[in-house]
């Protein structure tokens, strides 16, 4: 991988406040997922 | 009575219990997670993937036979239509017998790579262990945006499914008395991170990282929390102890129970949330080290093994004892037998309130207890438990 995958959630993130998400609730929704990703699946 | 008359009464048994008062009766509370579905003859998969039907159909068959006051899980706990998208790079699976864990997958990193995950967390488990643990991340930036927002949406169809359910249940007059998991950090780095050989090793060979390295995964882990916003009330927040009783008393002292007491102090203290351990294996050698918990009667311990008796009266004023039945009583014992050790357990636990009854493990198999001796259990307690 010749990027950080962390970009792509902040893509992600920006993507969903631009479908008119709240930023707060956007981050908390991608910092939720982060976690699910390492500590849930 | 009606349903929601029903359900506020069971809740208040157990608000009664976290208030320091004597409930009209004990509380009967056993964990009963996928053995409710074998009990039912309910097919697992379909009820965690296909129809949440067949989820409500299975614990209300439960409780329709069992007389129980709550349910705790309900099973349904890893988003595995989002594993699939992940091409299955999960530690979990799902067969017909329920979740399997994955040999030995719980280790997604070395114990040199501590200090690296100290500095940032959050972008540790992004950058790091994310595309470790599935390998189809490692594919063109934009294919990912489109993967991770297939799985966000996947996410959220699992939280409706579940929450159908929920509803369902508590409308039916059950609560489910658990509503979040919070993990300790050390578990954290057990369970998902280091694996029990991994773990133990940093227990010797960098504990001073592995401690630095569970300060970060608290702040994380209280954050996710705290954005949830989920309000203080009767419920309670869960967390399943695993790896203290592994530890040497003064490892846990000094590795573990800072986290533990930090933990208590910020939300059953301050914030009054209700707060449930599972007090996994024998906890006798620890029982010293619990005496420097704050008092707080917003906190229940579910305990396994050990002297129950004198648990409960050693953590009076800091836990509620949660507990008495045993995995031997349910698969061994006559019916008569059974309910004399109900009599016998509730002459040691229920004077002076404190105590909820229900099974010191997670019911998963029907072999785990028979229905039978389960369904005399509960029935002889409601009837003895009363004050």
């Amino acid at each position: 991988m010749d990027y950080n995958f962390m970009d792509v959630l902040d893509k992600v993130k920006d993507d969903l406040i631009k479908d008119g998400m709240d930023p707060i609730k956007a981050k908390g929704l991608i910092d939720k997922f982060i976690w699910i990703l390492a500590c849930r699946l | 009575m009606n349903k929601k008359e029903l359900y506020e009464s069971r809740v208040k048994l157990f608000s009664d219990v976290t208030s320091g008062k004597i409930p009209d009766r004990v509380p009967l509370w056993p964990f009963v997670e996928t053995w409710a579905f074998h009990y039912a003859g309910i097919d697992i998969p379909s009820a965690f993937l296909d129809d949440n039907d067949l989820l409500f159909q299975a614990y209300k068959k439960f409780y329709d036979d069992v007389p129980v006051d709550a349910l705790a899980s309900f099973s349904n706990t890893v988003p595995f239509k989002v594993n699939d998208l992940l091409d299955n790079g999960g530690i979990y699976t799902l067969n017909k017998d329920g979740v399997q864990i994955k040999g030995s997958h719980g280790k997604m990193m070395e114990g040199e790579e501590l200090s690296e995950l100290s500095k940032d967390v959050r972008a540790f488990y992004a950058n790091v262990i994310s595309p470790r643990k599935f390998p189809i991340l490692n594919q063109s930036l934009e294919k990912n945006v489109d993967l991770i927002k297939s799985c966000l949406k996947e996410l959220n169809d699992w939280t409706l499914y579940n929450a159908g359910a929920i509803k369902r249940w508590e409308e039916d007059g059950m609560p489910l008395m658990i509503k979040y998991t919070v993990y300790n950090p050390m578990d954290v780095v057990l369970d998902y991170l280091r694996d029990f050989s991994g773990i133990a090793s940093d227990i010797r060979k960098r504990p001073t990282d592995l401690f630095a390295a569970c300060e970060e995964i608290y702040d994380y882990v209280i954050d996710l929390l705290v954005d949830t916003g989920i309000p203080a009330d009767d419920k309670f927040l869960f967390s399943p102890l695993h790896i203290p009783t592994y530890m040497r008393p003064k490892d846990f002292e000094k590795l573990y129970f800072p986290f533990m007491k930090k933990y208590i102090e910020e939300f059953a203290v301050k914030r009054n949330y209700k707060l449930h351990f599972f007090m996994e294996n024998d906890w006798m050698p620890y029982l010293d080290i619990l005496q420097d918990l704050p008092e707080t009667n917003n906190i229940v311990g579910l305990f396994e093994l050990g002297d129950l008796k004198s648990i409960k009266e050693r953590l009076k004023g800091k836990m509620i004892f949660h507990g008495g039945l045993s995995a031997n009583t349910l698969k061994y014992f006559t019916l008569d037998q059974v309910k004399d050790n109900v009599k016998k357990t509730f002459d040691d636990l229920a004077p002076g309130g404190g105590f909820i009854y229900g099974t010191d493990f997670s019911l998963m198999n029907l072999n785990d207890g028979q229905p039978e001796n389960l369904i005399a259990a509960m029935t002889t307690a409601r009837e003895y438990g009363k004050y």
